[in-house]
């Protein structure tokens, strides 16, 4: 029996609201289609609106932002497939900030270049916006259905923007490759998702990682494995990586940086939110499965960071060596996510923050980077590191701030990358000897990663500026010389600083870690401060199925949360599991 | 494990089912094996055409309606016609030889093999729920519910990949658009 048809129910006000970033985007895209249709003679027009846009999709999630915060509950919007939460609100903030400094980015790159024609520009600015709206979704996401959806809508306008520039053969070739492992990894996800949705019977993700707790059936590991799969392609994670370094060097800068940062970031968000579930219902138990999860998840993190570091070594051109970087990068954070998995060890809250902290810190010094690497190697007229030869005598202020990014992402003192990875080491190592051995393969990684950050520092200030350098230096194009890239960087670098001082840094971003959660409120009706009730019989879904074979029928969860603001690791709701 | 998913599938019409069962099955299998063994690139499309013609029918006897009539518009009609057109008009000479080298052959086949197995164990130790799969009988009309779960539990995938169509447009068009003539735009786009 089916059961009564569900009404078809419209969504209310509190939802609305709380996906008002999300409708920012959507409605930003159309502003800018439509802008650009009515100011035809100024082709700058839709990427301003796309600017705005990113402002104001600041300002909505900003609205949206404490709410849930006073509460120290996550919302669970839409028949629960979207988790509205501090933790998913501060990425898209992080996310808004991107496409803001990449459209500006852009404008320093692209005024009078002949990559894109200004009838293009509109195109530019709404796949872009498209992008970050899969993106933003993904950090929400609750939901398989919403995952493919989200994993698909940041996907597709990212294979057009890596080959945005037709006619270079490079462009093509890389958004064909781009297109490519992205259909073979989409389509693993979904067979992963056939296999999770048959092990569990739902596809709600807080069920599926609760399917685990009788014990992890082969069906749920390989379906998870699938999954996983699939979001190792948006992390460009080790098995996957190889769309990343062609990718990052067929697309011009600007999609490079976004790529690298808002697509990773959403990846690393929508991972840590599922690991982070999983540790909520396998680690009440401290079984297996979460030291399986655990040990697949840190391996996964080192075997990517490692890769990414060994081969960077051996990259000579400077965009090629930051992609590696980013892979690099990307694996520090997974290893972090991994710490997620053992919820017993009480300290989610600051893995959550320490990613977080992460998050920011790689915004900051991976859009300096890129930015800087665009203006040099643009007015160098070469992406090899050995042309920038004293490169510092021309552009004393460029190469120092380049300088400041690539030395926080190796990790400096002082400066934002530092403490960084600090935040993340000792979330590591609070996992025993597994977090141990993480800690080390961080540490060796991050010291044998100076090698290769060094490189083009060595090139541009020790190497001595080759005979008619300065005519190649003044041929470059008029497009490096514009103040706009500078501002990036220069914004950038004070983003760098602020963190890696710590100047108020942690403390903002602490509530927002800790605030990311378990507690499963719907938004229908306002929660009364102590909610129990019983998630799986309220599930349309698995209505489908006779109720005795319900996977979890027999699972009643008891939420309890207080409003108040206890400090580390206590504040966020407790969920008790009575199989 | 196959014949009791079988006999529960159509409880009511026990061996036509069985039989159209290993009739699709068949259909969809070997049609796929010829597949990825034939060297022509048309050939392929039609084997492509028999499996997912098969896969449609096992759909169907599923008692997933809807489904099957997707995969036979979508994927029959549609995919595979853009496939065949887009093999013909891209390519010099559509009956291209694509034989894959030795090396390829032995890699794929490994990697088919293991993921083979490994599917195998874990679904044949799954213990899938019986009904799981199985629409019940007694309502004709599953179609109405999938489009009740799609304005309200998938609210959101719904109203979201209305905007994927969107930026796929977008993204189409942007590709296949000619690039204007440098004076005309020039002129129109007041450019320098």
């Amino acid at each position: 029996m089916l059961g009564a048809i569900p009404p078809v129910d419209l969504p209310t006000w509190t939802e609305l609201r709380l996906v008002m970033p999300e409708l920012v985007l959507t409605v930003g895209m159309v502003i800018v289609l439509m802008g650009a249709m009515a100011a035809r003679g100024r082709p700058g027009v839709p990427i301003v609106l796309a600017m705005v846009t990113a402002i104001a999709g600041m300002v909505a999630v900003g609205l949206t932002m404490f709410e849930p915060a006073e509460a120290g509950i996550e919302r669970l919007i839409f028949h629960q497939t979207l988790a509205i939460d501090p933790f998913s609100q501060f990425f898209k903030l992080l996310l808004m900030l991107t496409i803001l400094l990449v459209l500006i980015q852009w404008m320093g790159l692209h005024r009078g270049q002949d990559d894109l024609e200004p009838s293009d520009w509109p195109d530019y600015a709404c796949l872009l916006l498209g992008a970050a709206l899969g993106m933003s979704l993904l950090a929400s996401a609750r939901d398989l259905l919403v995952v493919l959806i989200a994993m698909e809508t940041a996907s597709l306008p990212s294979y057009v923007l890596a080959g945005i520039r037709k006619r270079r053969r490079l462009g093509a070739e890389a958004s064909m490759k781009f297109v490519l492992i992205g259909a073979v990894a989409t389509g693993l996800m979904v067979y992963g998702m056939s296999l999770l949705y048959g092990a569990s019977g739902s596809l709600k993700l807080d069920a599926i990682v609760g399917a685990a707790n009788d014990g992890i059936t082969p069906i749920w590991a390989v379906g998870m494995i699938f999954l996983f799969t699939g979001f190792a392609f948006k992390l460009s994670a080790v098995p996957l990586h190889f769309w990343c370094p062609d990718v990052f060097e067929g697309a011009p800068f600007d999609v490079a940086t976004f790529l690298s940062v808002a697509s990773k970031g959403a990846a690393v968000v929508l991972l840590a939110r599922m690991v982070d579930l999983f540790g909520a219902y396998s680690g009440s138990h401290g079984g297996e499965a979460g030291m399986a999860m655990l040990l697949g998840v840190g391996i996964f993190g080192a075997v990517t960071a490692t890769w990414g570091n060994l081969v960077a070594l051996r990259q000579t051109r400077i965009r090629r060596m930051l992609a590696y970087s980013s892979i690099a990068q990307a694996g520090y954070m997974i290893m972090a996510v991994a710490a997620l998995s053992v919820a017993g060890s009480g300290h989610s809250a600051e893995a959550m923050t320490a990613i977080l902290f992460y998050l920011t810190v790689y915004l900051f010094m991976n859009v300096g980077a890129f930015t800087l690497a665009a203006r040099i190697s643009a007015a160098s007229g070469s992406e090899e590191m050995s042309s920038m030869a004293g490169w510092i005598h021309r552009r004393p202020l460029e190469v120092v701030l380049l300088g400041i990014f690539l030395l926080s992402l190796f990790g400096l003192p002082t400066l934002g990358g530092f403490l960084g990875k600090w935040y993340l080491a000792v979330v590591m190592g609070r996992l025993g000897e597994i977090g141990i051995a993480l800690v080390v393969v961080l540490l060796v990684n991050t010291l044998f990663s100076l090698a290769f950050y060094l490189k083009p520092l060595y090139h541009m200030v020790l190497q001595p500026m080759p005979q008619g350098g300065e005519a190649v230096a003044s041929a470059g194009s008029r497009s490096d010389h514009s103040p706009i890239g500078l501002g990036v960087a220069i914004v950038c670098a004070a983003g760098v600083f602020w963190t890696g001082l710590d100047l108020g840094a942690t403390s903002l971003i602490r509530p927002f870690g800790h605030t990311a959660g378990r507690g499963m409120v719907e938004t229908r009706g306002d929660p009364p401060a102590a909610v129990q009730q019983t998630i799986f019989d309220k599930d349309a879904e698995s209505n489908l199925r006779p109720s005795s074979q319900r996977p979890g029928a027999s699972l009643s969860r008891t939420v309890e949360f207080t409003g108040d603001h206890a400090p580390s690791g206590s504040l966020k709701p407790s969920s008790v599991i009575n199989p | 494990m196959l014949l009791l998913h079988v006999q529960t599938v159509g409880s009511s019409e026990g061996w036509v089912t069985l039989v159209l069962f290993y009739l699709f099955a068949a259909l969809s299998g070997v049609s796929a094996w010829a597949l990825v063994l034939s060297p022509n690139i048309i050939r392929m499309a039609v084997y492509l055409m028999l499996t997912l013609a098969g896969v449609a029918g096992i759909y169907f006897l599923l008692g997933a309606e809807l489904l099957a009539a997707v995969q036979l518009i979508v994927y029959v009609g549609g995919v595979l016609i853009l496939i065949i057109f887009g093999v013909m008009l891209t390519s010099r000479n559509p009956y291209l030889n694509v034989a894959p080298r030795g090396g390829e052959m032995a890699l794929g086949l490994v990697l088919a093999t293991v993921l083979a197995v490994l599917l195998a164990v874990a679904v044949l130790a799954a213990g899938l729920p019986e009904a799981a799969a199985a629409a019940p009988d007694d309502d004709r009309y599953a179609v109405r519910w999938i489009g009740a779960l799609l304005l309200s539990r998938h609210l959101i995938a719904f109203e979201v990949a209305a905007v994927i169509l969107l930026i796929v447009m977008i993204g189409a068009g942007y590709l296949v658009r000619r690039r204007i003539k440098a004076n005309q735009a020039g002129a129109t786009e007041g450019r320098s």
